[in-house]
């Protein structure tokens, strides 16, 4: 059994809405944006956890939380044994170099002033790892040439603009591993890019992954790059986790409504499909996380909604090994009302 | 036959060289027919949309080819002529990017009356009721028109989208990457629109995206295009079960698939080519596996291999490997 | 240096595609050029500005020489002779010394007055005397013995001496020569009566006693200065100054003062006041807009407020106000400190909102992630991105700043002590130029002033268009 690397533990991001000047003055209650609410998860040394969700489903923020660049409401997270709503100063730099960042827009997230070599030297100064400008720069050039930019002295001084999209990217990703971190969030690193070229990048994650001995954190709204690169899959649907399985499970099997129709959803490169329509059960699109339906969020949408999705919340409960659901159908299920019955005594902490 | 282009060229003069975006093109499109254009970001597709409906922007110019729509040359149109009798009267464009097309400071219903204003002699009442209708169409509910933009999902306002370009009944609609920046559910319903709005309508469409995937699932005829030229056309079904170019081939390995494991994907190592300084004889062949001798001088021709089935590869010329 | 030039070649290549562009810079060249030439052409002039002493041998507010020439105007421009030439000679223990200074007179106009100075060397009690030689040998002799008191001494000194068409004594014996030559001196029962700046050049008639009426007398002149002593004596330096109708290259101001210095020396103020202000303005602006907007928040809305409460006090008559306690002590670092301290309110909104838009950019994050500190993120990422705009609003900055200083001195609140465009309008102001006709001495700075803004102005656009993505165009 591998050991965990990050655990959630209900952990929560709501984000207050401005009320303006009136609403301070009639002292109208704080809204908030529930964009993560109250999920725990774990992800275990070594392997692909992919985090999946339409836009607002608060994947980002999940991503976001786990590096500490947002600050949790509630529920607490772990590096390993450290809890990152304690960490600040020196501590919090020294995680820096443990967790990294690959971003979804190549295009923004590398300075545009800095030429490549600027960009990648600079974790490095931040953190003094080096002694001397050549050991920094055979330390660039060794990484440049792990991302399949050969040869590296070619590069090292242009800037991002001169650079093509997927060059980009693979930039974005020799940055992150500058400082040799052994958690990586991957925020969508390939929605941006051509379908041409986000074989390349995947491929180039995987081997990096083999080679650094990663741990990924892939987030993604694309189901398919997700069952590409993911071991395991998590389903998100406004700040809630649906679904959590295996990849294969996940996608082969889909349990909850919203899964099944997202996978149905995914385009494929198959002519035969042009006589067809695609049976899309779902309607209407994701409501914003300022207004959460009551009971199953979901509901509002789901082809099978029952009565009791209006009025009582899901739990995600283990409905075949390994495999978790948060939806009413399968409240039959012996697991399902075992896990229930438990429920009432101790919250479900770790999955 | 409805359009037919016939060596197109549209280039952009920038400071730094001429971009050649769409470099000796030439199609047709049957009435009723969808054609999927795809290709890598810059190979010149949307240029070529572009250059279709006349809105190329500056420093743009179509320099050379024929665009026949209905056996009339529109670029040889005056732009008012264009404007007032083919631009959404002929010939629609639903624009990438639906979320920054509507104006936010008018109501949807008076962003389709305006579509009406310029073509039609119509008042408002008059037009209200073929607007209604027309949103009905997208399966948006007409009380819809007294909102303003920013109180619609992103879906919604591709709908909008949608209805506002198929107003008038053109007869031929281009939807240039009709779904990027929607989720996936939402993308699927939006295809589904487009398909069966298509087969209602019987409207011909050109749809452009870089997603085979897309293409796929509503296109009777594809089209490859690499570095502004066109590289492939061939029907639906030959470009999927029997790719000839092997940019074409590589394109399709590459996507990940959802319904089947794959352990390994295959890349188009490189970058895509300069236009400003192409490189000679073939544009693919600085990345292409199969490359020869004559790749790198001679620059390959489309030529119909199998019944309508066109490819530019000296592979398949005579002394090709194949 | 270099390394920025080759970097930024074409950002350069297109701003000089710019027509404006082209005319702001050789705007500025030429007032580079002029501050160059100030130090060179009147090095003393910002020292003695206010100096009374430094300009009294000035003609008083009269025209550039040009200018009479352009009118067709008769003029006799100021002149200086100075000659070192002296012969010394011994006669028998009676010692002389002689210098002479000739004149080949050809201006149809008159001089305003003369001065004179004289420097002997002696040790003994010195006799002395000027002849003017004139064309019609109506010679003049000025007892100039008289009008100085020498220092009683025993042993070598020099001594220079200063000697006026002012000097009483002079313009007794003038007095005295006019009478001799049957000058009907009616209605001038003295010396003192007359006024003799002119009468060394004009024709000797009745109509010599008015310089309106006097007619010039054209021709070689010669003043040839005796001294006799009984010890050694010599005669080391003579220079006269004749005062004409006309100064050089813009005239002179109503304290005597040379135009055109003051408006050389203007320049390199000018551009001082503007650069330094600009600057001073520009980086509390953007430091605190930057910090405010990065930062944001609770501390954002209270910089922010303190920045609205600023911005809407009415800034030139807290100026006044201010300038106004400090008195005439105020010297320029204070105006350039006030004119800072209430001039960066704009470029902080404008770096705020910067700031709150760049922050949202994944390169920050992603510089979040890599480790940095806030201040790092500030200075090495948020600021860099401000440069383009902080070029363009340095250089937009510039003529706000001139503006206010000239306007200050305009109204007296200035620093007296520096000859700005301002002083000098105000001025001209003083000795009510415009109903005078000195023209001199309010157009010349006015336009100056108006060049030295667009100047900056036309910099400050074309280099907003060039480096500014959202109005560049393709």
């Amino acid at each position: 059994m591998p050991k965990p690397l990050i655990i959630a533990e209900n952990i929560m991001k709501w984000f207050p809405i401005t009320r303006g000047l009136k609403g301070a003055l009639q002292r109208l209650p704080v809204i908030y944006a529930r964009a993560v609410d109250n999920i725990s998860f774990t992800i275990y040394q070594g392997e692909t956890f992919a985090m999946v969700g339409e836009s607002g489903s608060g994947k980002t923020t999940t991503g976001r939380l786990l590096l500490k660049l947002l600050d949790l409401t509630g529920g607490e997270a772990y590096y390993g044994s450290i809890p990152l709503s304690k960490l600040s100063g020196n501590p919090l730099k020294a995680f820096r170099r443990q967790a990294q960042m690959i971003f979804q827009d190549p295009y923004s997230s590398l300075d545009p002033r800095f030429t490549i070599g600027a960009s990648l030297e600079e974790p490095l100064i931040i953190h003094k790892i080096t002694k001397s400008d050549e050991e920094r720069k055979e330390l660039v050039a060794k990484i440049l040439e792990d991302v399949r930019m050969i040869p590296p002295e070619e590069y090292t001084w242009r800037f991002p603009h001169q650079l093509s999209g997927g060059q980009r990217q693979r930039i974005a990703i020799a940055r992150a591993l500058m400082l040799r971190p052994k958690f990586i969030v991957a925020d969508e690193p390939v929605s941006m890019l051509d379908v041409s070229i986000r074989a390349e990048i995947l491929e180039l994650m995987r081997s990096l992954k083999e080679k650094y001995n990663l741990t990924y954190l892939y987030i993604t709204h694309d189901l398919s790059t997700a069952r590409f690169i993911a071991n395991r899959i998590a389903v998100l649907y406004l700040g809630k986790i649906v679904e959590l399985g295996n990849a294969d499970d996940v996608i082969e099997d889909p349990l909850h409504p919203y899964t099944q129709a997202l996978v149905a959803a995914v385009p494929e490169p198959d002519p035969e499909l042009r006589f067809k329509l695609k049976e899309i059960k779902v309607v209407g699109e994701i409501p914003s996380s300022v207004f959460i339906p009551p009971g199953c969020r979901f509901h509002p949408r789901c082809p099978y909604v029952m009565d009791i999705c209006k009025k009582v919340e899901p739990q995600l409960v283990e409905i075949k090994p390994n495999h978790y659901v948060a939806c009413h159908l399968y409240s039959g299920n012996k697991l399902y009302e075992e896990v229930v019955k438990n429920e009432k005594a101790a919250n479900v902490r770790q999955i | 036959m409805l359009l037919e282009i016939r060596n197109l060229k549209t280039y952009f003069f920038t400071s730094r060289g001429i971009v050649k975006a769409v470099d000796d093109v030439s199609l047709s499109l049957d009435e009723g027919q969808v054609l999927g254009l795809a290709g890598e970001s810059g190979c010149g597709k949307s240029t070529l949309a572009y250059s279709i409906i006349r809105l190329i922007p500056p420093p743009g110019l179509t320099v050379g080819g024929k665009i026949l729509f209905e056996n009339t040359d529109i670029l040889e149109l005056d732009n008012d002529t264009f404007r007032k009798e083919y631009r959404m009267k002929k010939i629609s464009m639903v624009f990438q990017g639906a979320m920054q097309a509507l104006t936010p400071v008018y109501t949807v219903g008076e962003q389709l009356y305006e579509v009406f204003k310029y073509h039609m002699d119509v008042n408002y009442d008059e037009a209200k009721s073929l607007m209604e209708e027309q949103l009905k169409s997208v399966a948006l509910d007409p009380s819809i028109m007294r909102r303003y933009p920013h109180e619609l999902s992103g879906g919604q306002k591709q709908r909008v989208m949608i209805a506002m370009a198929l107003l008038l009944k053109p007869k031929l609609v281009i939807a240039d990457e009709p779904t990027t920046a929607l989720d996936v559910i939402v993308q699927a319903q939006i295809l589904n629109l487009l398909k069966q709005l298509q087969s209602k309508y019987g409207t011909s469409m050109i749809l452009i995206s870089h997603d085979l995937s897309i293409i796929a699932e509503l296109a009777d005829k594809v089209g490859i295009m690499y570095a502004g030229k066109l590289v492939e056309i061939a029907p639906a079904l030959d470009i999927y079960k029997d790719p000839l170019h092997p940019y074409t081939q590589k394109l399709l390995k590459s996507i990940p698939r959802l319904k089947q494991k794959v352990e390994k994907l295959e890349f188009i190592p490189g970058v895509p080519p300069d236009l400003r300084n192409p490189p000679s004889g073939c544009r693919f062949h600085p990345r292409c596996p199969y490359v020869m001798d004559i790749c790198k001088k001679v620059e390959p021709q489309l030529v119909e291999i199998k019944p309508n089935h066109y490819v530019a590869c000296h592979l398949y010329s005579e002394g090709g490997k194949r | 240096m270099s390394k920025f030039f080759s970097r930024n070649k074409p950002l350069i290549k297109e701003f000089f595609s710019r027509s404006f562009g082209i005319i702001g810079v050789a705007l500025l060249i030429f007032y580079i050029a002029m501050s160059i030439a100030a130090p060179i052409d009147a090095p003393n002039v910002l020292s003695n500005w206010i100096s009374i002493d430094a300009w009294q041998d000035n003609p008083r507010a009269v025209p550039p020489v040009w200018y009479m020439q352009l009118i067709n105007a008769p003029y006799f421009p100021t002149i200086t002779l100075e000659s070192t030439n002296h012969e010394d000679s011994n006669l028998t223990g009676l010692y002389q010394s002689v210098i002479t200074i000739t004149l080949s007179n050809t201006y149809q106009g008159l001089p305003t007055g003369f001065v004179f100075y004289i420097t002997y060397e002696y040790s003994s009690q010195v006799l002395t005397t000027l002849t003017v030689v004139r064309p019609d040998n109506n010679n003049i002799t000025l007892n100039v013995g008289n009008a100085i008191s020498f220092p009683v001494t025993n042993k070598t000194i020099s001594y220079t001496t200063r000697l006026t068409s002012d000097t009483p004594q002079l313009k007794e014996d003038i007095y005295k020569w006019l009478s001799s030559h049957k000058i009907n001196l009616t209605g001038f029962p003295s010396s003192a009566n007359i006024i003799i700046g002119h009468m060394l050049f004009s024709k000797l008639n009745q109509n010599i006693l008015y310089r309106e009426n006097a007619e010039p007398l054209q021709g070689i002149y010669k003043f040839v200065l005796y001294a006799f002593s009984f010890a050694p004596v010599s005669i080391t330096d003579f220079k006269i100054i004749i005062d004409g109708n006309a100064y050089g290259i813009m005239g002179t101001d109503g304290n005597k003062r040379d135009v055109w210095a003051g408006l050389l020396w203007g320049a390199p103020i000018a551009l001082m006041i503007g650069t330094l202000t600009s600057l001073f303005s520009l980086i509390i602006g953007l430091v605190y807009g930057v910090y405010s907007g990065y930062f944001g928040g609770r501390l954002d809305e209270i910089l922010m407020r303190i920045v609205d409460v600023l911005i809407s006090i009415p800034v030139l008559p807290l100026l006044i106000l201010f300038l106004v306690y400090f008195g005439r002590a105020s010297s320029i670092w204070i105006i350039i400190f006030l004119i800072s301290i209430f001039g960066w309110m704009g470029i902080a909104r404008v770096a705020r909102s910067s700031a709150l838009q760049i922050k949202g950019y994944p390169f920050i994050e992603a510089s979040k992630v890599a480790g940095a500190s806030n201040t790092w993120i500030i200075f090495r990422h948020i600021i860099p991105q401000l440069l383009p705009y902080a070029y363009a609003s340095l250089a937009l900055g510039v003529p706000a700043a001139i503006l206010t200083e000239a306007s200050l001195s305009f109204l007296g609140l200035g620093d007296p002590n520096l000859p700005t465009w301002g002083q000098i309008l105000n001025h001209a102001q003083d000795i009510s130029a415009v109903q005078f006709g000195y023209w001199w001495l309010w157009i010349p700075p006015g336009l100056l002033i108006a060049g030295i803004s667009l100047a900056f102005v036309f910099i400050g656009h074309a280099l907003d268009e060039v480096l500014n993505p959202r109005i560049r165009r393709l």
